[in-house]
């Protein structure tokens, strides 16, 4: 009898339980800090107060972001909070604000500058044709350097690329008009920037994606930038600003030349030449058009011009793949850097569908 | 009584954490339970698995094992992000999203 009571006290190790802790601290969806407060487990708490931080600046308060994130340790956690914080404002479009919690992300500040320039909205009342366009970009230039200043070294650079490519981005595309004017006008750090948003529109306008691409488009957008066709005006789109993108891709052989961000955070070459660049930014806009095929850059592999060459035999991989005889004849001819190039294109990149999403 | 004592360890689960009453306590005696697996992915999933209305009479069971899988993968997201992709309840997937839905979370900073 001893025994079996013994037994039935040693066993009894559970009681029911009718609390629901365990429920409620998954249930917290935090509107504020405070309501994170509640959760007694840490490791609960921590990505509470990274939602409430992303809560708060989705709103715009960015104030109630930095209090949520200044709640955290430093770590991780707080990184992932800056970075939460950053892209929500960004989408908010307060980018100069998303640019200093960018800064302050840590590890993830280099994504955290590229996802909050890519949500970055539309200026509605602020496009290519606007009276004030250089000006405007100018001013956000200076804001966003001075932000950019307070972080490492290495992230100025590429906060102010990313942020540029996305600025000139919202500006042209989608817009429904494809004037050069105002890209020519733009100032030197601007300029590259301007001819890839250019550019896409340009190819959107003159090569809707539901037909086949006119065989002579670069020429086409060639003459628009030299002023012997009139600007190129169509459809506006608010919806779907996307397109096909790769991750960058910049072989050791041409580290030095000069590159510059583009859509989703890839990297296109930047011509030797103004009209260079442009022929370089449409082979890349046709690329963004995800219904281009390889017979649009193939006559390009043979130009004189490296970089347009170049950025043709790149745009040739990543759109026909390894089997496709032109690439192969590529891969076994003499242009070493096009070779590379080819070669870094098929290995470390493959064009995925649907892409990142610019903001609508 | 050997015997009766290993039926009793096979049938109850983890230590006394589940004679606790109070809830607070319970869910951090059994973190801290789990935590002792040292990542070992069989122990663990075997561990939070065991954790059942039946064994424990708890019937927010599988909430406690959500809570567990979320707390865990939060501490270290590169070594246990593979639990949270276990969980059950929609809060704790929800949960786990904050997670798993991060890629550059759950990456080793090595490879980065």
């Amino acid at each position: 009898m001893i025994w079996l009571l013994a037994w039935i006290f040693a066993c009894s190790d559970s009681v029911p339980v009718e609390q629901n802790v365990a429920r409620d601290a998954l249930n917290v969806s935090p509107a504020e800090l405070a309501d994170c407060e509640r959760i007694p487990f840490p490791e609960a708490r921590i990505p509470c107060r990274v939602s409430a931080a992303a809560h708060a600046a989705a709103m715009g308060d960015d104030e109630g972001a930095w209090s949520a994130c200044m709640s955290i340790e430093e770590g991780l956690w707080r990184d992932e909070c800056h970075f939460r914080a950053g892209e929500e404002l960004g989408g908010a479009g307060r980018i100069v604000l998303a640019m200093k919690h960018c800064v302050r992300a840590g590890r993830y500040a280099r994504n955290c500058l590229t996802h909050a320039s890519w949500k970055m909205p539309p200026v509605e009342t602020l496009d290519s044709v606007s009276d004030n366009v250089i000006e405007s970009m100018v001013t956000l230039e200076k804001k966003v350097k001075a932000v950019l200043a307070e972080g490492r070294q290495g992230l100025r650079g590429e906060g102010l690329d990313s942020l540029l490519s996305s600025a000139w981005f919202n500006l042209y595309y989608g817009r429904g008009v494809a004037d050069p004017s105002v890209a020519k006008s733009a100032p030197e750090q601007h300029a590259a920037y301007a001819r890839t948003a250019f550019a896409l529109e340009a190819v959107r306008l003159l090569a809707p994606w539901k037909q086949p691409a006119p065989s002579d488009v670069v020429e086409q957008v060639l003459g628009v930038w030299q002023g012997k066709s009139a600007r190129i005006r169509g459809e506006k789109i608010r919806e779907r600003r996307l397109g096909r993108f790769v991750t960058p891709i910049v072989p050791e052989d041409v580290r030095d030349v000069s590159h510059v961000a583009t859509f989703g955070g890839g990297f296109r070459l930047v011509g030797a030449s103004e009209e260079e660049d442009v022929v370089i930014a449409t082979l890349e806009a046709l690329f963004f058009r995800e219904t281009t095929t390889v017979e649009s850059f193939l006559p390009y592999v043979k130009d004189k011009r490296d970089r347009v060459r170049w950025t043709a035999g790149k745009l040739v991989a990543l759109s026909a793949g390894q089997e496709n005889d032109q690439v192969k004849a590529i891969l076994e001819g003499t242009d070493e850097v096009l070779r590379t190039y080819v070669w870094q294109a098929l290995s470390k990149n493959r064009p995925a569908m649907p892409k990142v999403k610019a903001s609508p | 009584m050997i015997w009766l004592l290993l039926a009793c360890f096979s049938s109850g689960g983890s230590g006394d954490c589940h004679s606790l009453s109070d809830g607070e306590k319970r869910e951090d005696c059994l973190f801290q339970e789990v935590q002792k697996f040292s990542g070992d992915q069989v122990s663990i999933r075997i561990y939070i698995d065991g954790i059942t209305e039946k064994k424990t009479g708890n019937k927010q069971a599988i909430y406690s094992r959500d809570l567990l899988r979320f707390r865990l993968a939060s501490s270290d997201p590169v070594r246990y992000q593979w639990i949270c992709q276990e969980a059950e309840t929609t809060a704790g997937k929800e949960k786990c999203r904050q997670i798993l839905g991060r890629p550059h979370m759950t990456q080793d900073k090595k490879r980065r």
